[in-house]
């Protein structure tokens, strides 16, 4: 088994789907299926995507973290979906790109802390191929353009393979976050396109994730 | 066997327990998950280390546990 070492250049073999526009249930099972081939000792998968608005429900949310009424939520017609993921409450609609690492976390060594320590710098990275810095902030793991935060990170673990992951606001609408506390804060969220003022090439900013995520876990690609 | 929370890396000493899967008195086989446990922005599914019956839940969901820690025992 190949094991992460920067300094050896060791390649971790992974396997690319981009699930592009896909509902958010259908794309749950697609990473239950890729985890079910990992943890059997299939290769790594990593899966880019969009999805329909929806909020999710991360396992810490006691579904206290609406800013607005369900009765305001329904007439959004927003499904509310209650998920196996650390984290609160969090909104995903067309515009954010979701990245699912279905890594096996025994080639990182079993750290959970280093593993999102490494999607937060992977994120950073990807950022500044836009030309902007962002920070993380101690304590609220996710990443930050000085105090709003721009992309959000949430991820299960089961026999040490990873499912979930990260979400990052390209061109997303923004007007969904303020119906909820982002991650259970008083938080304003930002996006690229609200920090750079102009929109985002999808297929162009997958590609630049695709490599960040190559460079920052060392892996072995196959598209 | 006590069920312990295993270590999830530097820097990660405690956890919650979210969920229990399985009830007292439930028979359990090796390496299937029994207990969500989460920390930070991770939930971690811990499989049992062993067959037979969960006997005692030690740690409660919403509460707190150490590295290291017994969660319950299996006998």
């Amino acid at each position: 088994m190949a094991v992460f070492d920067q300094s050896q250049k060791i390649c971790i073999p992974c396997k690319i789907y981009d699930l592009g526009l896909i509902d958010y249930n259908q794309a749950y099972r697609r990473q239950k299926q890729a985890l079910s081939g990992v943890i059997s000792g299939g290769e790594n998968v990593l899966f880019l995507c969009e999805h329909p608005a929806v909020f999710t429900l991360g396992r810490l949310d006691k579904k206290d973290n609406f800013s607005c009424s369900l009765r305001e939520i329904e007439k959004k017609n927003i499904p509310v979906v209650p998920i196996d993921r650390g984290g609160k409450i969090t909104f995903h609609g067309q515009g954010q790109l979701l990245v699912y690492p279905i890594f096996d976390l025994n080639c990182f060594g079993k750290d959970l802390k280093f593993f999102m320590h490494q999607m937060e710098e992977v994120l950073i990275d990807f950022l500044q191929e836009f030309g902007i810095v962002a920070n993380r902030v101690p304590g609220h793991t996710g990443a930050w353009v000085k105090d709003k935060k721009i992309a959000s990170i949430g991820i299960g673990v089961r026999k040490w393979v990873s499912y979930h992951g990260l979400a990052v606001n390209l061109n997303t609408n923004l007007d969904s976050f303020r119906m909820i506390k982002p991650c259970g804060l008083n938080v304003e969220m930002t996006s690229l396109e609200k920090q750079l003022g102009y929109k985002i090439n999808m297929p162009q900013a997958k590609q630049k994730m695709i490599r960040c995520f190559q460079k920052i876990f060392c892996l072995g690609i196959e598209e | 066997m006590k069920i312990e929370v295993p270590p999830l890396g530097k820097g990660i000493d405690k956890v919650a327990v979210s969920c229990w899967y399985v009830q007292t008195g439930s028979e359990i086989k090796e390496g299937e998950d029994i207990v969500e446990l989460s920390a930070d922005k991770a939930i971690f599914s811990l499989p049992s280390p062993t067959t037979g019956i969960l006997k005692e839940i030690f740690i409660k969901e919403n509460s707190e546990a150490k590295i290291g820690e017994a969660l319950g025992v299996i006998e």
